[in-house]
């Protein structure tokens, strides 16, 4: 399967806007929102997100993919998803 | 005085690199000048011996600038998380009649809205304002204001009964605690700490735990009674265990300190086996149990260096030692939390109040230098945690059950009330229960702690709605994010239409863990 990139921009929004998050309104993530730097993802969020990741691409992430340059921002994230899509 | 310490090292090693952020450094007699200047600016302004200053700031360089330039002028620094939601860390600023708050221009208009009773004068960090010198530019300055926020009330001059540094700690009642520590607390601790893990100026500390966390004063200032480096580690690292292996061995960290939960993912995703650790010697580990099969991980993939297991709780510093010893595979009981150090003493007592023999199971009990001056402005709570013994001396009541081996070793075995410790952090289950009870469609609310391997407990809680509201789990969360640290946010919030109660009326605190426990 072939996404765009909006469309796994898009389809990674709903983690920032609920699912991971404790914030009664939706933050506004760009691609280039350092996610980590302001704290929107901690050491219990990666989890969530990963989980989140795998099952929206039906992709696995290894534990040695699990670094700060695949997951600093979205876009670094949608490279990783591109890569694992092959 | 605890300062001493730094104006010691920088006439003996003024070229040395002192601390490391990302990729600044300040050698021993920038940070001395940086210090002493910010110290001639608090005094200019009226703060002093007596005063309490906050800390608004991310680690960094400004941050450590900003406590030693505290503890020059006099004054005790009072650490405040960025982390933390702005109403919980507000409730700390009131508290600590703060006289000044040292922060950022990105930090300080987010907390500035939220504090009643504002500081006398705000400094904000200039290194940030692309100024060459480091240092803080200062406003709104009410000279009038600062007699009444904490002014004048300590003697001039060096008196080691001062307080240095106020560490506040989640509290049973909903309000959080500040436990104050004294210069000579603090030296009693870092001399025995500087010692026993024989630091000099070669080695590189790493500084993993914020400021407002009390394993930061061993990284701090046992570091520079060395004269080593202190590297601080950047915080992102903590999500990818994998990055921050690297960051040891690539930065050479020499002494590691921090909770066991980071070593225990270290151990089990940090892919050790990539890294060359031959420069790591010590790795010192307090604040919560280590379970024993991730430390055994541990030890296979570093052997080279000594373990230590340290004690105490922020009231005492570090109370007891262990140098974890060989861990046979029959082993499942956690090490030992060891025996007595810097000149602490210790007492098992059990509920009659007498001192329990060796194997029986009772409350640890702290007498010694390094003990809390008290908690700020909170007498009661004070009075029931240090209590006079017979003789006059002074104890400090852990809450924290142990029992003594056979070899004279002190086991930790649970607490006695509802405290609890996740990932490290120290936690009052009152504390979450208090925010959920604030919640105007909340009738009535309790949390449980479980037993979790990898993080030591995760929070549960339940809630009963208010007749005639509508309660939505999603919205109590959101509620207790605005009013807690993420690590205080239960894993899940149950609406429930009562709660389990035993015979007496009270909360059946162990049906509701039990239930709240089943999938």
């Amino acid at each position: 399967m072939k996404y765009t990139d909006e469309q796994i921009f898009n389809a990674l929004a709903p983690f920032f806007a609920q699912d991971g998050m404790d914030r009664k309104e939706a933050i506004a993530v760009e691609p280039d929102t350092d996610i980590i730097a302001e704290g929107l993802v901690d050491s219990l969020g990666i989890f969530k997100l990963i989980a989140f990741v795998e099952e929206a691409f039906t992709i696995t992430i290894e534990p040695d993919e699990v670094l700060l340059e695949n997951f600093q921002t979205l876009r670094a994230l949608r490279n990783l998803i591109v890569k694992k899509l092959g | 005085m605890l300062h001493d310490l730094l104006i010691e090292s920088a006439a003996r090693y003024p070229d040395r690199t002192a601390v490391v952020d990302r990729t600044e450094s300040i050698t021993y007699r920038e940070l001395d000048e940086a210090s002493a200047r910010l110290a001639g600016e608090l005094l200019a302004r009226g703060a002093g011996p007596g005063s309490r200053i906050g800390l608004y700031l991310d680690k960094s360089l400004d941050a450590i600038v900003a406590m030693w330039g505290v503890l020059r002028a006099g004054a005790a620094y009072v650490p405040l998380d960025v982390a933390s939601p702005v109403r919980r860390v507000a409730r700390i600023v009131d508290n600590g009649e703060l006289c000044c708050i040292l922060s950022t221009p990105k930090r300080w208009p987010a907390l500035a809205p939220a504090v009643a009773f504002p500081p006398a004068f705000v400094g904000i960090a200039s290194s940030t304002l692309q100024q060459v010198e480091r240092g803080f530019a200062f406003e709104s300055s009410d000279p009038s204001r600062v007699a009444p926020a904490g002014r004048g009330a300590g003697p001039e001059g060096p008196d080691l009964s001062r307080a240095a540094y106020i560490l506040y700690t989640s509290g049973s009642t909903g309000q959080p605690k500040g436990v104050v520590l004294s210069h000579r607390a603090a030296r009693s601790f870092v001399d025995w700490a500087a010692e026993t893990t024989g630091l000099g100026p070669t080695d590189i500390v790493s500084s993993h735990a914020p400021l407002h966390f009390d394993l930061s004063v061993f990284d701090l200032f046992a570091t520079c009674r060395a004269g080593a480096t202190v590297a601080l580690v950047p915080p992102e690292l903590n999500v990818f265990p994998r990055n921050l292996a690297d960051w040891i061995a690539a930065r050479r960290i020499t002494v590691w300190y921090s909770v066991p939960s980071l070593l225990a993912r270290l151990a089990l995703a940090g892919g050790l086996e990539r890294c060359d650790w031959t420069h790591l010697r010590q790795i010192i580990f307090a604040g919560e149990v280590f379970p024993i099969a991730q430390l055994r991980r541990l030890r296979e993939q570093i052997p080279g260096a000594r373990y230590w297991n340290w004690y105490g709780p922020t009231e005492t510093n570090v109370c007891t030692a262990y140098a974890v010893d060989a861990l046979p595979p029959e082993q499942t009981a956690p090490v030992p939390i060891g025996t007595a150090c810097a000149n602490n003493k210790l007492l098992v007592m059990n509920d009659a109040g007498s001192v329990c023999a060796p194997g029986e199971t009772g409350e640890l009990h702290v007498n010694g230098p390094s003990l809390m001056t008290g908690y700020q402005a909170m007498p009661e709570a004070t009075a029931r945690a240090l209590v006079a013994r017979g003789d006059g001396t002074l104890w400090y009541r852990t809450g924290d059950l142990v029992r003594e081996d056979a070899a004279g070793l002190l086991h930790l075995l649970g607490r006695r009330d509802g405290m609890i410790k996740s990932r490290g952090y120290r936690i009052e289950l009152g504390e979450i229960e208090s925010v959920l009870h604030q919640h105007p469609g909340v009738a009535e609310a309790a949390a449980v702690a479980l037993p979790d391997e990898e993080s030591g407990h995760v929070i549960r809680a339940a809630a009963v709605a208010e007749a005639g509201h509508a309660l939505d789990a999603g919205e109590l969360r959101a509620f207790c994010a605005e009013r807690l640290p993420a690590y205080m946010i239960p894993l899940s919030i149950v609406v429930r239409g009562s709660l389990p109660r035993g015979s007496t009326g009270k909360i059946d605190r162990l049906r509701l863990l039990e239930e709240l426990s089943r999938p």
